[in-house]
């Protein structure tokens, strides 16, 4: 364990507190603005409450083409609206705003694909009982996807932390940009090794807690 | 709608003896649906082809019909959850179509509606369930609770105030909404399929509750269902539908006892069979030497229904019937008896027995043998 120096021990827990404040940050962000975006799709759909191809097809074709932008591109692509939204267009703080935009245009269509399975008799149900759009999306809709909407959000903190591996191509920092800056230029595998270690055991508790959670809030 | 109900001035409240006949004349259908059409997609298929009926207040009023005869979409006009494509829906004397978005949902508010699937909120409790509509009306919670807590004794369901859906049976899955139904006060409840998903003792049950429950709370019911026995057991007039249109509708007991359509008494006969097996037929004795045979089913209802009508016919005429079949029911409240009779005699005696038991009130009709 040679290579487990104090200065090495900083910089991994260093790493891993920007790899936790990026994919945290940008999926509270994604979770903020994806909700709303998915309720707007869902809404606006073909079989939706308030049917609108207009609104529909542009809000679509704009979160399918964030989704299928690579995020290494996406991530240079962005600078300039990055630079004003952090003020910077380098370090971790940097990272966050094109992880939370992938991770808002992913999480969008989740979500979207959360509330399509809401029951449509319970939907029924709410608007024979007299309930307006708003008080179907909020009251039923929402409270009714939780699980799903909590799923969903798991799966996109997992690729988060994927995605986050890449921040260091706008200096992020991060474990993934450490395992590559040392394990792989520097050679020491030891410190690859220790940073996947780190990584999988993030996502299996990550998975975990999302599926108790899951399983907490179903009630089925 | 408030002062119709009021009565104001008018005949009955200054000749008293005429009162309930004027409030009967008054009093407008809970419901009326006038000439409803409605197309699925252009060029689809018909789901209402000119379909008018009314539901007087107070009473249970069925739809029976196979799956895809419309009735679903007719159910659906009343609370408009389906927009006819023309025609007119009154809902205590409302028209509904006029409404505006704010007042169509106030209005739905005040008719409740029962579903198949019972399309309850998986993840609210019961006491959550029921108490959504409220929350919907924008009722403080306190109020809420005290609703919840005055409905939930009615369908039987205090002790699972706090279980969620996964954890009930069907029936009382269906108690729960039926009790949501009921939390806004509702004067109209809507039924479609309630008992679909229920096994038969359990479909007793609930509708036994909705009967009571119309009886207690003074409710006008519509109901679709695609079992007669339904039908049957409560409600007192019955609309028929095939392909979109309404083919026979009345009082149950009428529509029971003397069914016109073909499909009618197809359905009849699902609750009430008095077909007698042919082969039954094929084996009855032919007539003797100068005798007739004539196979009649005999319809008991009316006042002279109890009438001990086979002997006296057998005596007074002088002619000997056998009974083939024979079923006692009660329909809608009222005693009917159905009897399969091969009455042999002398050409002559037996048509004019025939022909007494028809003075009697009684629908004779032959059977082909």
């Amino acid at each position: 364990m040679s290579w487990l120096t104090p200065a090495m021990q900083d910089l991994l827990l260093e790493a891993l507190w920007q790899t936790a404040l990026m994919v945290g940050a940008s999926a509270a962000i994604a979770v903020v603005i994806g909700l709303p975006i998915a309720l707007l799709l869902y809404a606006t759909g073909p079989d939706g409450l308030r049917p609108a191809p207009w609104i529909n097809r542009p809000v679509g074709l704009l979160v399918n083409a964030a989704r299928s932008t690579p995020f290494i591109i996406l991530m240079v692509a962005i600078i300039p609206f990055t630079r004003l939204v952090a003020g910077t267009s380098i370090g971790t703080t940097a990272a966050i705003v094109p992880l939370a935009m992938a991770a808002t245009a992913f999480l969008a269509r989740l979500f979207e694909n959360a509330l399509r399975e809401v029951d449509k008799g319970v939907i029924e149900a709410a608007r024979a009982m007299g309930a307006s759009r708003l008080q179907i999306l909020l009251k039923v809709l929402v409270p009714e996807a939780l699980p799903s909407l909590i799923a969903a959000t798991t799966v996109a903190l997992v690729s988060l932390v994927g995605f986050s591996a890449m921040a260091g191509a706008v200096g992020g920092g991060g474990l993934g940009d450490l395992g590559i800056r040392f394990g792989y230029q520097r050679f020491m595998p030891e410190v690859m090794a220790t940073v996947v270690l780190i990584l999988i055991f993030l996502v299996q508790g990550l998975q975990s807690f999302g599926d108790w959670l899951v399983r907490r809030t179903s009630h089925r | 709608m408030a002062d119709l109900q009021d009565g104001g001035v008018h005949a009955g409240a200054i000749i008293p003896h005429i009162a309930p006949i004027m409030r009967e004349l008054d009093t407008p259908p809970a419901i009326r649906l006038t000439g409803l059409r409605k197309r699925f997609a252009a060029g689809g298929t018909v789901a209402l082809d000119d379909v008018s009926l009314e539901v007087a207040q107070g009473g249970i009023f069925g739809i029976v019909g196979r799956s895809g005869a419309g009735k679903s979409t007719l159910i659906r006009s009343v609370n408009l959850l389906e927009r006819p494509d023309a025609g007119r829906v009154e809902v205590l004397g409302a028209d509904m179509l006029a409404l505006g978005e704010s007042a169509l949902l106030a209005a739905r508010r005040g008719i409740g509606m029962v579903f198949q699937h019972f399309n309850l909120h998986a993840r609210r409790t019961v006491a959550e369930n029921v108490a959504f509509p409220l929350e919907v009306a924008g009722l403080p919670r306190a109020e809420r609770a005290a609703r919840v807590a005055e409905i939930l004794p009615l369908v039987g369901l205090e002790a699972k105030r706090d279980n969620y859906p996964a954890q009930l049976s069907g029936g009382q899955k269906q108690r729960v909404g039926i009790a949501r139904a009921l939390a806004s006060r509702p004067r109209i409840l809507l039924s479609d399929e309630a008992t679909s998903a229920l096994d038969p003792e359990t479909t007793q049950e609930i509708l036994a509750l909705l009967r009571a429950l119309r009886d207690r709370l003074d409710l006008t019911v519509l109901l679709i269902t695609h079992e007669m026995g339904v039908v049957k057991a409560i409600c007192d007039q019955v609309a028929v539908m095939e392909a979109g249109r309404i083919i026979e509708q009345g009082r149950v007991f009428d529509v029971f006892t003397r069914p016109a359509h073909a499909t009618t008494r197809r359905f009849v006969a699902e609750v009430i069979g008095h077909a007698v097996p042919a082969g039954t037929l094929a084996r009855l004795p032919a007539p003797g030497e100068g005798q007739e045979r004539r196979l009649v089913q005999v319809v008991f209802a009316g006042p002279n229904s109890t009438r001990a009508v086979v002997s006296e016919a057998s005596r007074d005429f002088g002619i000997d019937i056998n009974i083939i079949s024979g079923r006692v029911d009660e329909i809608a409240g009222e005693p009917f008896g159905v009897m399969a009779l091969a009455a042999y005699g002398p050409p002559g005696r037996v048509g004019a027995a025939l022909d007494w038991m028809r003075g009697l009130g009684l629908d004779v009709t032959e059977i082909a043998p």
